[in-house]
């Protein structure tokens, strides 16, 4: 997607970053899922994905794809490219229309973005859809710092997310 | 005494942390089959019998200014912390994105996307 950036501008790059997660992308995520459905220790009932940032967004696409899914877990979805793709905002608002697992939505204060999950927030409030929006304080010292809260700051999210799965898993 | 009541706690703490945590094995390193392609994974799993709530880990696109974390440094920090708790946990390693840093480090981890 940089390179597409690079070469022929924002809308390239938004062009190439909703065709990847609709195609090649999803297939993998698909690919994962099979792998993990034949394992024997695999509960096929308890399945949950959790997605970062780019690979947020490919996780609402995969539980649209999915219904079997149990739990969706994003951080930072889409926090770098919300504001700069219509496309990309208006796909994702759609899919998660679809969507019947359960949605949690993490984002730190200082992301890139936390408008993904407000909008997000907000379209699953008007349907009546299971989910939580949880919004952390600022984390670090730059937007970059904050977007990946889920691999920094573990401790902050650690106890919420347990949870949220614990409630929506033993459904 | 204080030292006594603070043995005590601490012992209770670990206690608790003994019942809610599980023992874990991982990574594996796993093959998955997208189309014409072989994907590499990395699997955490409980070391108990029978059958565990599972993760699949959608990684995120890392840019070529991505210096302070790496798919390598996110993925292994995220394992264990789901195993710990009695979920597999798959990290699957989707297939190229087009930011050489992220694939050069991959390789470097031998976690090579064919």
């Amino acid at each position: 997607m940089d390179n597409a950036l690079k070469e022929k501008g924002q809308e390239e790059r938004n062009k190439v970053q909703l065709q990847q997660p609709e195609t090649s992308q999803l297939q993998d995520m698909i690919a994962g899922l099979t792998f993990l459905k034949k394992r024997k220790d695999v509960d096929v009932n308890h399945m949950v994905v959790i997605g970062h940032s780019f690979g947020g967004s490919l996780a609402i696409l995969l539980a649209e794809h999915e219904p079997s899914l149990k739990s969706v877990v994003i951080f930072g979805p889409a926090g770098y490219s919300w504001n700069r793709s219509p496309q990309l905002r208006l796909r994702l608002i759609n899919a998660v229309k679809n969507i019947t697992a359960p949605v949690m939505i993490i984002h730190a204060q200082n992301d890139y973005s936390t408008n993904p999950g407000y909008a997000l927030d907000s379209v699953m409030n008007k349907l009546h859809k299971p989910h939580l929006l949880k919004m952390y304080g600022k984390f670090g010292n730059s937007a970059f710092e904050g977007h990946n809260l889920i691999s920094l700051s573990i401790e902050t999210w650690e106890a919420d997310v347990f949870e949220f799965l614990r409630k929506n898993l033993k459904k | 005494m204080i030292k006594e009541i603070a043995l005590a706690l601490i012992l209770a703490f670990c206690s608790v942390q003994q019942t809610n945590a599980q023992d874990f094995g991982g990574p594996d390193t796993v093959s998955v089959h997208s189309g014409q392609l072989t994907l590499k994974g990395l699997l955490w799993r409980p070391t108990a019998a029978g059958s565990f709530p599972t993760v699949i880990f959608s990684h995120g696109s890392y840019t070529v200014n991505d210096s302070i974390i790496t798919p390598e440094q996110q993925i292994s920090s995220l394992g264990p912390v789901f195993a710990r708790k009695g979920y597999i946990y798959l990290a699957l390693f989707r297939r190229a994105l087009a930011f050489q840093k992220a694939k050069e480090k991959m390789a470097q981890a031998l976690w090579i996307m064919h």
